[in-house]
């Protein structure tokens, strides 16, 4: 027998106790687990490239455009290294509930900036620059509309109307993309940007943002601040950002979500940690006797300690570990239905990390109070309650 | 007064020069016993006895470095125990001690054969030599083919000799016993005692036992009287 063996038959003597406060513990870590994907998610903190690549955008908000004039001007600035006007269709093929997301883009550039999340086969890439009605089309969206290379496509425009009245684009398929990540967004399609611009009859020459990427990722700041300045008193003033803080500022506009999600595993925590708490509490009292034999035996203060910390920690990491499986498990399956809404839903190593903190915080501060009152308990007082 | 009682042989285990413990309650001071002195040589098997309240759990207690002293002398093997902390006090007790309760307090969870084990755990031993101590140590006792029982599967007698195996396990020079045999009926009592004796007379432990029962007494070599916290006579077992 080890110190490990009467620490586990510790744990599982009240095995419906036992059962409880795991599952107590692991409806913790859950909520933890899910939201702090989520919050993750909704910051692009798994997303590569997400904090290099810089967005310009309207200062007045995301629903106010930007004139392509600004494109050249910012491509002058020294560290810029390449940039592309986005400009967002909101369009469907036949169903108008089959909403698709389509950027019309300056596509080598995009091409090269979309190089971290989207792989592209040369002959596509090639073939999506050259053709003017080019569509690159993820690999996703293809397979579902039974669309191959070659293929024309009309997308119906809900927002933009063409010159001729109508609101139908037709698009030849010229190339399709596989996400660069397994389980990544293939839902999207991009277009060019001048086919596009040069048929609209009403927001012609404006883009919904400008995506740059900088030649030293240390000088972003300094480039931001300088394309800001030059356009301060313009009619459309810029605010640039990176693509991460983009997404955030996006969020902020339906609520603080990393604060709700703070708040919510806060409480969640912290009435755990009073349940948990209060039952080890109960346990160590239920015990005391056994304390004292051991204490007798010739256990010291800290060794029963040890004992007793051995078992909350037990507990709880078994909750933790729980908890945290289940979240994978959710996190999972829900991001395969959700990767186009929301992309990079995952439990990474940061909240793996993270988890390990709560867990042995949990510990600490579950424990404190048992553990004192087993290493201080006196042994007379002990032996002499039944 | 200084009662001295001591039994003649060349060796004291237990040393007790004018000790005294008072407990306070409130501003009232109750004196358990004053200027008791005690020498008991190795190897003898001494029964404690007295009535409710005479002091001779206290003296138990202080014998097992569980409960100080108000004042006087206490050594062990030569150690004077009433100077140690806590924490020297607990490595005493687990190299020189063992000790067997009225309600022998296993662990329900443990087996017969882990209970016993639980002492072993403080020595710097391997696992073999422990299981082999702990077959021993059963097998002294008689229950060498308990070991996988729990507790609850075990009788009165039965556990109470499973306690007695896990106080001599660490081969202590030191066992006491607050009331073994308190909680059992005569046929387990007897066999208890035997044990006990049998410890004292072949391995030569030292042992301590309080006792209300008279029969259980004439079990050890000596019986001492504690009477409002003094002794009161001596007799040696035939």
């Amino acid at each position: 027998m080890r110190m490990s063996t009467l620490v586990a038959r510790n744990a599982l003597r009240n095995p419906v106790r036992l059962v409880l406060m795991v599952a107590c513990i692991a409806i913790a870590f859950l909520i933890f687990g899910v939201l702090s994907a989520v919050g993750a998610a909704f910051r692009m903190e798994d997303q590569p490239g997400a904090h290099e690549r810089v967005m310009i955008v309207n200062r007045n908000g995301l629903q106010q455009t930007l004139p392509i004039a600004y494109l050249a001007d910012i491509r002058q600035q020294p560290n810029v290294a390449a940039a592309t006007p986005v400009r967002l269709a909101i369009a469907y093929w036949r169903e108008p509930k089959d909403v698709l997301s389509a950027v019309m883009v300056d596509p080598a550039i995009y091409l090269t900036l979309s190089e971290d999340s989207a792989v592209v086969s040369a002959e596509d890439r090639a073939r999506f620059v050259a053709t003017r009605d080019g569509l690159l089309v993820g690999q996703a969206l293809a397979t579902r509309n039974g669309w191959k290379r070659g293929d024309l496509v009309t997308l119906q425009s809900l927002n933009d109307l063409r010159t001729d009245g109508t609101r139908s684009w037709s698009f030849r398929v010229a190339g399709i993309y596989r996400a660069a990540k397994p389980g990544g967004p293939e839902l999207a399609v991009a277009g060019h940007y001048d086919y596009f611009n040069d048929a609209l009859l009403t927001g012609r020459d404006r883009a919904n943002w400008i995506m740059v990427q900088g030649r030293d990722v240390t000088a972003n700041d300094a480039m931001a601040r300088a394309i800001d300045a030059s356009y301060a008193n313009s009619a459309a003033a810029t605010r640039t950002q990176s693509e991460a803080a983009l997404g955030r500022a996006f969020l902020s506009q339906i609520g603080d979500v990393v604060l709700i999600i703070r708040l919510v595993v806060g409480a969640a925590f912290l009435v755990i940690l009073c349940i948990v708490g209060n039952t080890l509490i109960f346990m160590v009292g239920e015990r005391t006797r056994e304390i004292g034999v051991l204490k007798t035996l010739g256990f010291s203060g800290g060794r029963v300690a040890r004992i007793v910390v051995g078992e909350v920690a037990l507990i709880t990491l078994a909750g933790a570990a729980v908890g945290m499986s289940l979240a994978l498990l959710i996190v999972t399956a829900v991001a395969s239905a959700t990767k186009d809404m929301l992309p990079g839903l995952a439990i990474g190593p940061t909240t793996l990390g993270i988890a390990a903190l709560l867990a042995g915080g949990l510990v600490l501060l579950t424990g404190l109070l048992p553990v004192v009152k087993a290493a201080r308990l006196d042994i007379v007082t002990a032996l002499g309650r039944v | 007064m200084n009662m001295m009682q001591t039994i003649s042989a060349p060796t004291p285990l237990i040393e007790i020069s004018r000790l005294s413990k008072r407990y306070s309650r409130g501003e009232t001071v109750v004196p358990i016993f004053d200027d008791l002195s005690l020498s008991i040589p190795c190897g003898r098997f001494v029964a404690l006895m007295g009535p409710s309240g005479s002091g001779k759990t206290t003296l138990l207690n202080m014998l097992a470095g569980i409960d100080r002293p108000s004042g006087g002398m206490l050594s062990i093997d030569g150690e004077r125990i009433d100077r140690y902390g806590e924490a020297a006090l607990a490595g005493w007790r687990a190299r020189t001690l063992g000790f067997i309760f009225q309600f022998y307090n296993l662990m329900p969870m443990l087996t017969a054969a882990q209970n016993v084990e639980l002492p072993l755990l403080l020595q710097p031993m391997g696992a073999s030599e422990r299981r082999r101590r702990v077959e021993t140590a059963l097998d002294v006792v008689g229950l060498a083919d308990r070991m996988k029982h729990r507790p609850r599967e075990l009788s009165g007698g039965q556990q109470q000799r499973v306690a007695i195996a896990r106080a001599l396990v660490a081969d202590p020079k030191l066992i006491l016993a607050d009331e073994p045999t308190g909680d059992l009926d005569r046929p387990s009592a007897d066999r208890v005692l035997e044990i006990l004796r049998l410890l004292s007379s072949e391995l030569g432990k030292t042992i301590v036992m309080v006792t209300h029962d008279p029969v259980a007494a004439r079990a050890a070599d000596l019986t001492l009287h504690l009477e409002k916290g003094r002794f009161v006579d001596e007799a040696i077992a035939a």
